[in-house]
């Protein structure tokens, strides 16, 4: 049951891993307080969704954005360098980015807080416990 | 008869008469030839009565043989014509004795006028002559002495002019004779200074009679030239006047000489004072005339300072009274004329200290033959002699060093001209011994080391640090590798130690490798851990989580065989890396390798079966052609993974044409190449080229598989001996060549 009344109307989940985005998105949408789940399976699809949304429907900018690092081709790290420069800052700074990651490494965690974007590191798996502190921090 | 009367007058004179005038009265009877003398005549020919004979012979004996012939015609001459005459004869007495005897004679003649006798009246009048002849003697002697004197000789009136002078006074006077000089007046040679003094001195002795001192004038030539004289002025009588005689020693030239010795003794102490070399010298009785400061600086122990000037005149031995005995014996025998020196004189000073001190002690003279004193010389050399000694240890130490170097030791000039060469053995030389010497180093090296080595060797000489090179000589077909440490050894030269490092080299060169091979080992470990972290932790956190799902009360049916799916499907991925997991790990380990001909054929057509739900749902076509070779020498498992991996790659990343897979195999040297070729997406080598074969790497989007492949697929082929190289175009397609040894 939620404790709170604050409803969040998009979030965006970039995972390549099929399984981990079923999870999230289930443990998302069973807080019930999203509106909109979006799953990309990497960060160049995640990247080509936010420039469409920018363009055609800003109100749809997501207000939460999961990030795993390990993805092939484009990862968590390099989604991050693009995003900054082609996401408008002000779209950026009203989400909320976090870094889903199975990595315990001193050195992925230095990285994730020497982005500015990126506003937690959030250990897998991602639990209804977590988002929703996730969610009271940011959100009440 | 009458001449009888004559006779006996003249025989009359009385013996007391004769005895004191020392005459005598002699007969000569011309009839009988006889002679008759008084006794004063036996006197004066010093004859006895008894032995004088009485006859004209005998009186001949006693004549001087010279004057016989003239006595005899000198009688007859008489004896014909005159009645007196006289001569003079020299006689020889019975005794030896020469004399001279005068004779006044007169002829008797009888009535017939014939001459019967001659009397002689004879008178010994040798001590008158002898005093003649030593006056005549004692005037030639003088002329003599006067006309050849040095001295010049004048005889001067009381108006002082010249009555007499002789030669050596016109030569002095420069006058061109000695005639030229009398009549002229003294004065003329007079200088106006010393005139007055003269006139006086003249006056004086004249007054007094005695002689001048001697005293030193100057006096003028008649060409005007001066010169000095000593003069002695003397009273003298000369020709029955009162007259000067004036002696002069001509010293012009001695007072120069004198002036000049003066002058370079002058000379000489004023050298002596000021040389920096410690010097001194001395008179005949060692006392100081003078000395450098140096000496002083060296001997002068007392705390009270002293200079040259106050030691001038002080006794060398009151001065310094602890003298040892030998130096006051070398001082003895320098003075009498001995130069004695000694080059390394050892000594230990009051204070305890030893010194090393060269000395050289030689007289000196005044003018030409008087030993005027002693000069004395003496220099410290005991720091030059440490310093000698301790290069001699240095190079005895240095000697010993390259003895007992067991490397090559080169010593060569700093353009590489090879002076010396020490090796402990023969085998440590390139060339025999006698090859080397006397060439060029730069000869033996390639172009780059040879310079290399002359500029370090300049470099070494110039700075004094020591340089290092490392060169290369082929030595018998084999590459060797030497070290040379060079170092500066003289202004001009260096000396080089060389060492051979080829074996050093060869393990550098393996460490290097090792090296190299370890940091790729941890790089792979590293991503081991990275791997097993985060891969295995993925599907087992998945796991979890759905597990969680599944037994979460009140979902659908269709929910739980959702979840069970996504159950299985973790459980898949996590069964999947940990395969791979297992593959790299034995791999790695290389226990494992048997190889066998392996049948390509039968491989790729397992494969293609395996994978035949891909192929038709691509809509694949999978050609190929071993016509070029159908077997590799492998291991049947690691080629069907190697062929599955590389099919099912070029299905994945298929483009959008229909996919066409051509393998083909064909030699190439020692290996057989299996060449896998597709129409697929391409590789951007240049972007992933070098990430190709790494671990963990996916090109493409959207396709599952953890990108372990290619880099498994490597380490397979790699551990067989073999290699695996790609070619491919983004757009146009990939082709996999892997060669397998033959």
């Amino acid at each position: 049951m939620t404790d709170s009344t604050v409803k969040l109307a998009n979030v965006l989940v970039i995972d390549d891993d099929d399984i981990s985005n079923f999870i999230y998105t289930r443990v998302i949408s069973a807080t019930g307080l999203v509106e909109n789940i979006k799953s990309c399976m990497s960060g160049q699809e995640a990247l080509n969704y936010l420039e469409d949304v920018v363009s055609n429907n800003p109100s749809a900018y997501p207000d939460m954005i999961f990030l795993d690092i390990n993805m092939p081709v484009m990862n968590g790290w390099e989604f991050l360098d693009r995003y900054e420069k082609q996401i408008p800052p002000s779209m950026q700074e009203n989400t909320i980015l976090c870094i889903l990651s199975s990595s315990v490494y001193k050195d992925d965690i230095d990285k994730a807080n020497s982005y500015k974007q990126v506003k937690e590191y959030v250990p897998k798996p991602l639990t209804t416990e977590s988002l929703k502190n996730l969610l009271h921090k940011y959100f009440d | 008869m009458n001449s009888n009367n004559d006779l006996a007058q003249l025989s009359d004179l009385p013996l007391e008469v004769e005895n004191f005038a020392n005459v005598g009265v002699w007969h000569y009877y011309t009839t009988s030839n006889k002679i008759s003398w008084s006794s004063s005549l036996h006197k004066i020919y010093e004859v006895e009565e008894h032995e004088f004979q009485g006859t004209f012979e005998d009186y001949i004996k006693y004549l001087h043989p010279d004057d016989v012939k003239s006595v005899k015609s000198t009688i007859d001459s008489a004896i014909k014509n005159n009645s007196s005459f006289s001569f003079d004869k020299r006689i020889i007495t019975a005794n030896g004795n020469s004399k001279y005897v005068r004779n006044w004679g007169i002829v008797l003649r009888n009535d017939n006028n014939k001459a019967v006798q001659v009397s002689f009246l004879s008178m010994d009048i040798t001590a008158s002559i002898k005093s003649e002849i030593a006056l005549k003697e004692s005037e030639a002697f003088n002329k003599k002495l006067v006309e050849n004197t040095p001295n010049a000789i004048l005889v001067e009136d009381v108006n002082s002019n010249i009555l007499f002078a002789n030669s050596t006074c016109a030569k002095l006077l420069k006058a061109p004779s000695v005639d030229f000089l009398i009549g002229r007046n003294a004065s003329e040679f007079r200088l106006n200074t010393t005139k007055k003094e003269m006139y006086q001195t003249m006056l004086k002795i004249l007054a007094s009679g005695k002689a001048s001192p001697k005293l030193e004038i100057d006096y003028k030539c008649l060409d005007g030239s001066v010169k000095t004289g000593e003069f002695v002025t003397v009273p003298f009588e000369y020709k029955n006047q009162p007259a000067v005689l004036v002696i002069v020693n001509d010293i012009t030239q001695q007072k120069k000489a004198f002036k000049d010795v003066e002058s370079s003794e002058k000379q000489l102490l004023h050298f002596i004072e000021n040389t920096p070399a410690a010097v001194a010298m001395y008179d005949r009785n060692m006392n100081y005339l003078t000395c450098s400061e140096q000496f002083i600086r060296d001997w002068w122990v007392s705390k009270t300072p002293i200079s040259p000037k106050d030691i001038v005149g002080k006794n060398h031995y009151k001065i310094f009274t602890d003298t040892k005995k030998e130096w006051r014996e070398i001082h003895a025998r320098v003075l009498a004329g001995e130069t004695l020196k000694e080059d390394n004189d050892f000594f230990v000073k009051k204070n305890g200290k030893k010194e090393w001190l060269q000395w050289k002690a030689q007289p000196w003279y005044k003018g030409t033959n008087e030993i005027g004193g002693l000069i004395l010389f003496t220099e410290f050399i005991t720091e030059r002699k440490e310093a000698e000694h301790a290069i001699q240890q240095s190079r005895n130490r240095l000697n010993a060093l390259i003895h007992a170097l067991p490397d090559l030791l080169l010593i060569l000039k700093s353009d590489g001209l090879l002076l010396d060469i020490q090796a402990s053995y023969e085998s440590l030389l390139f060339e025999p011994l006698d090859e080397l010497l006397g060439k060029n180093i730069q000869i033996f090296l390639n172009p780059d080391d040879g310079q290399e080595f002359v500029r370090k060797s300049e470099l070494a000489i110039s700075t004094g640090e020591n340089q290092i090179i490392e060169y290369s000589i082929d030595v018998n077909n084999v590459k060797r590798y030497y070290e040379a440490r060079i170092v500066k050894y003289e202004s001009d030269k260096v000396l080089a130690v060389i060492r051979d490092i080829t074996k050093h080299k060869q393990d550098e060169a393996q460490l290097i490798e090792l090296t190299e091979e370890l940091s790729a080992s941890n790089a792979e470990l590293k991503q081991f851990a990275y791997i097993t972290s985060h891969d295995l932790r993925s599907p087992v956190v998945n796991l979890d989580t759905l597990l969680k799902f599944y037994k979460t009360e009140g979902i659908s049916k269709k929910d739980k065989e959702e979840l069970f799916e996504k159950i299985v499907s973790s459980v898949d991925q996590l069964k999947s890396t940990l395969n791979d997991l297992i593959q790299l790990v034995s791999i790695k380990d290389r226990t494992h390798l048997e190889l066998t001909q392996v049948d390509l054929k039968e491989i790729i057509e397992a494969v293609i079966n395996g994978l035949e739900t891909q192929i038709n749902a691509e809509n694949a076509e999978v050609r190929y052609d071993l016509s070029g070779q159908r077997f590799v020498s492998s291991r049947k498992a690691t080629v069907f993974s190697i062929i599955q991996n590389l099919i099912s790659n070029a299905l994945k990343y298929r483009s959008e044409e229909k996919p066409v897979i051509d393998i083909t195999t064909y030699e190439s040297g020692d290996y057989i190449v299996l060449s896998i070729k597709d129409n697929g997406l391409g590789i951007d080598l240049e972007k992933y080229g070098k990430k190709l074969f790494g671990m963990y790497q996916r090109f493409h989007e959207n396709k599952d598989g953890k990108g372990l492949g290619l880099y498994i697929i490597k380490s397979q082929i790699e551990a067989m001996g073999g290699n695996i190289e790609v070619e491919s175009m983004v757009g146009k397609g990939t082709e996999f060549k892997v060669s397998f040894k033959n």
